[in-house]
């Protein structure tokens, strides 16, 4: 099991793990305020602040029940070899230019800490939380559309108490909560799919890691029907369990901890 | 007990010709545990689509409380739980909470019966304090427990299992018995598709064996005897079926 939670880990940078900290008690939309503040912030602000915010965001990582090294290393491998691309063949004859190395690392660490308030931001917040207050939003304009042409009865009346079942309508389109969800569920299972595909051809001789454009498309072809099987499944089960657009969301409410949240942001984002 | 499903000369033949169901009739009524069984490719798994709604019959009708079925897709939404074999499948929510949430809320299920209705359902489950746990992180056994939780949090009156011991452990295996025990004591209808039939037969109050798409024996369990077990591909699910045990 520790094996699997630590592929699910590397592979699912957006999964909810709050763990001690205490921002899952923040709403999801004061967060996600901040978010915007802060990589705002981190792409502007000056070296001194920047430091500040990045060691803030990392005290605020450690509270997380495990620190996801996999793709803070990425972003590591990232920012090297942006620095570089940069700094390589200056074209005075010298192999690589020192002098771009300083602003090289306050970019590095500008990436890293968005990398890391937008982690502690996926890891404390239930994304399908966005997503329902996205489909609550469209819901109270669809409202607003429908009360304008009252007189239009090809619209269908939205009534929660027994909403309309009609499997393989576009009333899905009226969910885009439902979307995120799904995507963001596809997301580490399409990597898992990929690694156990991967790992069959190993076993059975067929190394990914040589090039071969032939072994890449036999690959792919398994990793579509794959995930096209996959999703026909979830689909399946979806219907099963009577899935509507019209199903009830739960939306947390706004307290004064989080209008705090939004001040701070606002601040943040002005500097 | 009042009927569920009845199914009229039910057949199913494939494109190529194949026959899935060959002219089945058969009736389940509420609080009944039947064990469909089988040899892969027997056609339990198509049957119970069929009971659904997922599949249409190529002959025959299937009535559900009376009624043809194809009238009555909601309520059977509602009513009927299915649980896949592929657990995977069926677990879509990002956490423990939001899958058990995805049923009850397509049924408009809201605030404090909607709490209510999770809250029942992880208990019974025995997954109480996962509830922010991501699905991906539970074992094989947990994710089977999370998948019957999700139709049990719908308050079914019927839950169909595909195979819930494929892949388990034993004590995942116990487990699993335990909740089906405790299901049916409380009146809901159980229909287990299984060719593992020792973990099961003892607590179902009906067999149904199925061979090539036929019924070869619906009745009592205690009343099918061992040739017809072994005809089915089926193990004998008596001390005798097992002469590799020690004594």
């Amino acid at each position: 099991m520790a094996n699997r939670i630590a592929v699910e880990s590397v592979t699912n940078p957006f999964a909810f793990e709050p763990g001690e900290s205490s921002l899952v008690m923040f709403h999801p939309l004061a967060k996600l305020a901040f978010l915007i503040a802060a990589t705002s912030s981190a792409m502007h602000a000056p070296l001194g602040f920047l430091v500040a915010l990045f060691a803030t965001g990392i005290l605020l990582l450690s509270k997380l029940p495990r620190a996801t090294a996999g793709p803070f290393f990425s972003v590591i491998i990232l920012i090297l070899f942006a620095a570089l691309v940069k700094g390589i063949f200056p074209g005075d004859g010298r192999l690589f230019n020192l002098a771009t190395l300083p602003g090289s690392a306050v970019y590095g660490l500008r990436l890293l800490s968005i990398y890391v308030y937008s982690r502690l931001f996926y890891a404390t917040t239930r994304v399908s939380e966005i997503g329902d207050w996205m489909t609550a939003g469209l819901r109270s304009l669809r409202k607003i559309a429908l009360r304008k042409d009252a007189k239009d009865k090809t619209l269908p009346k939205f009534d929660p108490e027994s909403p309309p079942y009609r499997p393989g309508s576009l009333d899905i389109f009226l969910d885009p909560g439902m979307f995120i969800s799904l995507i963001l569920l596809f997301l580490p299972r399409i990597f898992n799919m990929y690694r156990r595909v991967a790992e069959a051809a190993e076993v059975r001789g067929l190394s990914i890691s040589k090039k071969n454009f032939r072994r890449a498309l036999l690959m792919l072809e398994q990793l579509i029907s794959m995930s096209l099987l996959q999703s026909w499944k979830i689909s399946l089960a979806m219907e099963l369990r009577s899935y509507s657009p019209y199903r009830s969301i739960k939306l947390s409410k706004f307290k004064k901890l989080d209008w705090i949240l939004v001040g701070i942001s606002a601040i943040l984002f002005l500097f | 007990m009042a009927e569920l499903f009845r199914a009229l000369s039910l057949s199913h033949i494939f494109p190529d010709g194949v026959t899935g169901i060959d002219s089945i009739s058969l009736s389940i009524e509420e609080g009944e545990f039947l064990l469909v069984a089988g040899r892969n490719g027997a056609g339990k798994s198509l049957l119970m689509r069929h009971f659904v709604g997922l599949s249409k019959p190529s002959a025959g009708e299937i009535l559900y409380r009376g009624m043809p079925i194809a009238s009555q897709i909601p309520l059977i939404r509602r009513e009927v739980g299915y649980v896949f074999q592929d657990t995977e499948a069926q677990v879509f929510g990002l956490t423990v909470e939001e899958d058990l949430a995805f049923g009850p809320a397509n049924l408009c299920i809201k605030g404090l019966k909607l709490d209510a209705a999770i809250k029942e359902a992880l208990a019974k489950a025995h997954l109480e304090g996962m509830e922010n746990r991501s699905p991906g992180t539970l074992s094989g056994g947990e994710k089977r427990r999370l998948a019957i939780a999700g139709v049990l949090a719908m308050r079914p009156r019927c839950i169909i299992l595909d195979e819930p011991f494929a892949n388990l452990d034993f004590p995942s295996v116990q487990e699993i018995i335990e909740l089906f025990s405790a299901l049916n004591a409380e009146g809901k209808t159980l229909i287990v598709l299984t060719h593992e039939i020792e973990k099961v037969f003892s607590l179902s109050s009906r067999l149904l064996i199925l061979d090539q798409g036929r019924i070869v024996f619906d009745g009592l369990p205690k009343k099918a005897t061992r040739e017809l077990f072994l005809q089915s591909g089926l193990v004998y699910p008596y001390r005798e079926g097992y002469p590799w045990l020690i004594e």
